[in-house]
């Protein structure tokens, strides 16, 4: 119990993290994240493929010009090298204005709260990536200043099979690029929550599958290191949708868990997307009676004009059915915008209920400027 | 002449759009002159609006690349049921390739350049051969047919879906053809690359034209 109220206030402090991956994307029939990046189930490097989109569906404003090259890592800055064929850059800087309303305190700071550099070697038919992370605001968390969140060797064996081993974050839910939602923090996925794995992938234009071997999930958030398995599977239909199921064992020192759950994202026009993901878990802590939770999350997006996003959000979860107060609902709404590529700003509002924070709704907002090379 | 036939003749593209609509009604209508089927036994239909579609994935990420026409011509003659309740139909479909659409305004200026080479190859047209199929029973039957398309004819076989009533027809065919038997390189942009396989639909309603 100390552990969750330690863990959902740490991360509700900490900061959201803009785009990495873009499951919106599914609305254009791209329904796998390999489309655009390197990573089997997204986020980082982005591909070439990934970089023309990032222009064409994703800025507001670009360049007319077929032969710009500023879609391109670093504005193009390794074009017409010999090296831009197997080298694959990329690298963010986020700043943060953060406010905060609660019956404790009101708030707001602003701050640059993380960067870091991306690189890909794709040597077909083995890739190895990897990232070197700037956490600004380390103190409030386990993590070290600087850090690598991700570093993994890649076999594709055929079009539909790889191997993957490394550090990176297992195949389980939606993973979307913030982490601040319950289907996130709730069930220690996502962000932050990167493990060593080995990871077996196979994906189809209708059907993906993930096989994960958790090594260690290192210690974080007050949490013990963790080891386990997780098993996705996922269909894709009418070629704008895609469903999926997945479990995720994991085992630590002081407790074991069950974590199972669905996911959906449905693109219901080019313009209008729904996500949805729920997740029931099941935990057994060596000491204590084993309990039980729920956690949903809910966004609907549309986009307004090219590059600019609307959204609401709706997320409600209890970590133990047993004791009410630890139920969580969070009523958001938002806009996304992507001006020109390699920009991003997004701002976000939520009233959250947390009773074992406080007793009535707060206000808890976010402005994030996203830069990525 | 009428405006109309004025309008229909004066371009390039739009005698390409007509041909096969005198085509099919000379061949289909069942003039005497040529001694096919009698003009009183036939229902000629048609349709200013179908659609053909072309879905192509793309490896190493399996993209799915879906761009549909618009305006699309059909021109189909069906015969009346005979005792065993069996009707027959035949007939084209011709599409303008400019009309295609995939959603993203570059890739189809790519696909309208470099693949279809719209400017030198305006059309594509599907033609049915003649299909015999049983009025009160829904599915899918076989067909066969060709495919003019980027300058070549190509036969081609697939599966329909018929709904057909008095003075209106409904269908829905799909076959898939291989770039190259077309003369198309299956394009690459980007690391990505399209397969030489691409499914084709064409569906619509097409009425009595009378």
């Amino acid at each position: 119990m100390r552990t969750f109220i330690a863990l959902g206030i740490a991360i509700y402090s900490f900061i959201p993290h803009a785009a990495h991956a873009f499951p919106e994307m599914i609305r254009h029939g791209y329904v796998n994240c390999t489309t655009c990046h390197i990573s089997p189930n997204g986020g980082g490097v982005l591909n070439d493929y990934g970089r023309g989109l990032s222009k064409e569906l994703l800025a507001t404003w670009k360049s007319e010009d077929e032969s710009s090259t500023e879609h391109l890592a670093a504005y193009g800055a390794l074009e017409h090298t010999s090296v831009q064929k197997w080298l694959k850059l990329g690298g963010d800087v986020r700043s943060l204005y953060l406010y905060q309303n609660n019956p404790y305190f009101t708030e707001g700071q602003t701050m640059v709260m993380q960067g870091n550099v991306e690189a890909a070697v794709v040597l077909s038919p083995v890739t190895v990536a990897g990232t070197l992370d700037y956490q600004n605001n380390s103190n409030l968390t386990s993590l070290s200043k600087f850090s690598s969140s991700s570093h993994y060797a890649l076999y594709n064996v055929t079009d539909e099979f790889s191997v993957r081993v490394g550090k990176f974050i297992p195949a389980y839910g939606i993973n979307t690029a913030d982490h601040v939602s319950l289907t996130r923090t709730g069930i220690h996925e996502g962000q932050f929550f990167e493990s060593y794995n080995a990871e077996l992938s196979y994906l189809t234009d209708r059907y993906s599958v993930f096989v994960t071997g958790i090594v260690d999930r290192p210690a974080t958030f007050g949490l013990e290191s963790e080891s386990g398995a997780a098993v996705q599977g996922s269909y894709s239909f009418s070629e704008t949708n895609k469903i999926g199921l997945n479990v995720l064992l994991g085992n630590s020192d002081h407790q074991s868990r069950v974590l199972a759950g669905g996911f959906g994202l449905i693109g219901i026009t080019q313009r209008l997307m729904f996500m949805t993901e729920f997740d029931v878990q099941q935990v057994s802590p060596s000491a204590m009676p084993r309990y039980s939770g729920f956690l949903s999350t809910q966004k609907a997006s549309y986009e307004l004009w090219d590059g600019i996003w609307g959204f609401a959000v709706q997320e409600y979860g209890i970590t133990q059915f047993a004791v009410p107060l630890t139920q969580s609902q969070v009523y958001g709404i938002g806009f996304q915008f992507f001006p020109r590529t390699h920009f991003e700003l997004n701002v976000s509002w939520e009233k959250i209920l947390s009773p074992v924070f406080a007793s009535q709704y707060y206000d808890y907002a976010w402005l994030v400027g996203h830069f990525y090379l | 002449m009428s405006k109309k036939w004025i309008r229909l003749f004066s371009s390039k593209s739009s005698c390409l759009n007509i041909l096969p609509i005198v085509v099919g009604a000379l061949g289909s209508g069942g003039l005497p002159l040529f001694g096919l089927v009698p003009l009183s036994n036939a229902e000629s239909l048609s349709q200013k609006d179908a659609k053909l579609e072309y879905v192509g994935i793309g490896k190493p990420s399996f993209l799915k690349v879906h761009g549909e026409s618009k305006n699309g011509v059909a021109q189909l003659t069906t015969t009346p049921l005979d005792a065993a309740g069996n009707q027959t139909v035949k007939g084209t479909v011709t599409v303008a390739l400019a009309t295609f659409s995939s959603g993203i305004a570059l890739r189809d200026k790519h696909t309208q350049e470099k693949i279809f080479e719209s400017a030198q190859f305006p059309n594509a047209l599907l033609t049915l051969d003649e299909l015999k199929f049983l009025q009160s029973k829904k599915g899918t039957i076989d067909f066969s047919g060709t495919l003019n398309f980027h300058g070549v004819t190509k036969p081609v076989k697939g599966t329909v879906e018929i709904t057909s009533q008095i003075g209106k027809l409904e269908y829905d065919a799909k076959f898939s053809i291989q770039l190259t038997d077309f003369g198309i390189k299956p394009p690459e942009y980007m690391g990505m690359t399209i397969q030489n396989n691409v499914e084709i639909e064409a569906k619509g309603k097409a009425v009595a034209s009378n």
